[in-house]
């Protein structure tokens, strides 16, 4: 069975200091010390990059990266917006089961914080569909249409959403690679400047350079003499790209079907998973992902927020975000997908350090891109 | 979109969708612009149903953050939209404005 064999990832935030190839390079050794293998051991990359190509006008990343990492071996790279590193992933897992006792990496890597918020502002908008851009909607702007239409059919306030906010600012105290490791109050939340209304800057995940990498393999040798999780699913599914031509505006298609294929093809329910990291670029994402992958009934993730049902500290069999989510550990976007499964696999095989939660069989990690038009569900077990 | 031919390229679109009815399904003022509409920000966006069921998205003038309301009834008409570009092409597109 396929398995992850390591994990790395770069701390995530503004790292001035740090490009988009001292961040790849970093995540590269990291990850391959962690596993104990040299570069050699290694039969392909797949790496997960949404922007490079806009705000450092650099294409061809395969060439790039062989340069950096010295190596001739077939490097992929994917993109998939924010989902980019989720798909990286994916497609990964899809080699190793056409390719025996195969070993390769996946790096999902993004540097953001070169150019200015306009300017990223714009970049972003490259996954908004055309007729979004047009009418000067920004990112932000097509997922506060959802919150907004959300809020007002199932009368929930701001402060619904803010609970998200709080409870992932918490985890991420725990999580020293993280873009922000302080908490933040409901009332912090609600006074934060609003960037498309109803959501604020702290209803939102930053704008963070970052880098994350995975190791996978098929080798029973490797999985023997190694911290392994295995992949019992990793499903994607896509959806139109602009919002206005969905069936249900608080609804996100993509993420119903590929959860629906990833508890298919893994044989488990949503009751035996005890840990997820999900997508919650916003706050309302993470309500969106908990109700469309069938944790929450359809209207109650409103309450079930509020109460933060997920926290670490609340007794309950499920924890959500425990790296502190896309909204305190850091949306580096190509990273994110890598990461979110790199923080599931420390979990499940007890490498979480000062953020561990207790002992569990069954994780998933949830990665979304655009507004919805990619979803990647992957469920790991050990 | 400042490239002159794509502007005239989506007036084909810009024209069906003119002056029909809708009513607003969801809204949200940007204050985060992109480059291009950034001195009109902040501005409200909406996301209209229109008469014939056909989800539409456009800027809104005439109502402001405290009147707008989910369910208000619109009509599509010819505005001027985003600032002058690089090749000195002024755009036009639709927005809606509220019908009483």
């Amino acid at each position: 069975m396929n398995s992850i064999i390591s994990y790395y990832t770069t701390r995530f935030g503004e790292l001035w200091d740090k490009s988009l190839g001292d961040l790849a390079n970093e995540a590269f050794e990291g990850v391959l010390q962690n596993a104990a293998l040299q570069k050699e051991n290694i039969d392909a990359i797949f790496v997960g990059n949404m922007l490079a190509g806009v705000v450092e006008d650099r294409l061809l990343l395969s060439a790039f990266l062989a340069q950096l990492f010295d190596t001739n071996v077939p490097i992929y790279r994917v993109e998939g917006a924010c989902a980019s590193g989720g798909l990286a992933f994916q497609m990964a897992n899809h080699y190793l089961r056409s390719n025996k006792n195969s070993t390769v990496l996946v790096l999902g890597v993004e540097k953001m914080t070169d150019v200015s918020g306009p300017e990223i502002t714009k970049a972003l908008a490259t996954a908004a569909s055309f007729d979004e851009q047009v009418a000067g909607l920004t990112f932000p702007g097509v997922y506060a249409l959802i919150a907004q239409y959300y809020l007002n059919k199932y009368g929930y306030t701001e402060s619904n959403l803010a609970a998200i906010s709080v409870k992932n600012h918490i985890h991420a105290t725990y999580n020293k690679e993280a873009h922000f490791r302080r908490s933040v109050t409901i009332d912090n939340v609600l006074e934060s400047s609003y960037i498309a209304y109803p959501l604020k800057v702290l209803d939102s995940s930053p704008i963070s350079d970052g880098a994350a990498a995975l190791i996978l393999t098929n080798r029973s040798d490797l999985i023997k003499k190694s911290k392994s999780a295995h992949i019992l699913a990793s499903e994607t599914a896509t959806d139109t790209i602009s919002l206005s031509k969905r069936e249900a505006i608080d609804t996100l298609k993509a993420t119903v079907i590929s959860g629906k294929k990833a508890f298919s093809y893994a044989g488990i329910s949503q009751k035996e998973i005890n840990l997820m990291e999900v997508h919650d670029c916003f706050t309302i994402a993470e309500i969106l992902a908990l109700e469309d992958l069938g944790f929450w009934e359809k209207g109650q993730g409103g309450h079930m927020a509020k109460d933060m049902v997920t926290h670490r500290d609340s007794g309950n069999n499920l924890i959500v975000n425990t790296s502190g989510g896309l909204k305190a550990a850091g949306h580096p976007v190509g990273g994110t997908g890598v990461k979110q499964i790199g923080e599931v696999y420390l979990q499940l095989t007890q490498q979480a350090g000062a953020r561990q939660v207790k002992q569990h069989n069954f994780g998933l990690a949830h990665n979304v891109g655009g507004s919805g038009g990619v979803a990647v569900v992957t469920i790991l077990g050990v | 979109m400042s490239n002159p031919v794509a502007i005239w390229r989506n007036k084909e679109h810009v024209k069906k969708i003119l002056n029909r009815y809708g009513v607003i399904v969801s809204w949200t003022s940007i204050k985060i612009a992109p480059p291009a509409f950034q001195e009109e920000a902040p501005y409200l966006v909406v996301l209209v149903k229109l008469d014939d069921d056909e989800m539409v998205y456009g800027q809104l003038s005439g109502l402001s953050i405290e009147n707008i309301f989910i369910g208000q009834r619109v009509k599509s008409v010819l505005r001027r939209s985003g600032k002058v570009g690089d090749e000195d092409v002024i755009n036009y597109s639709f927005k809606f404005v509220p019908v009483r």
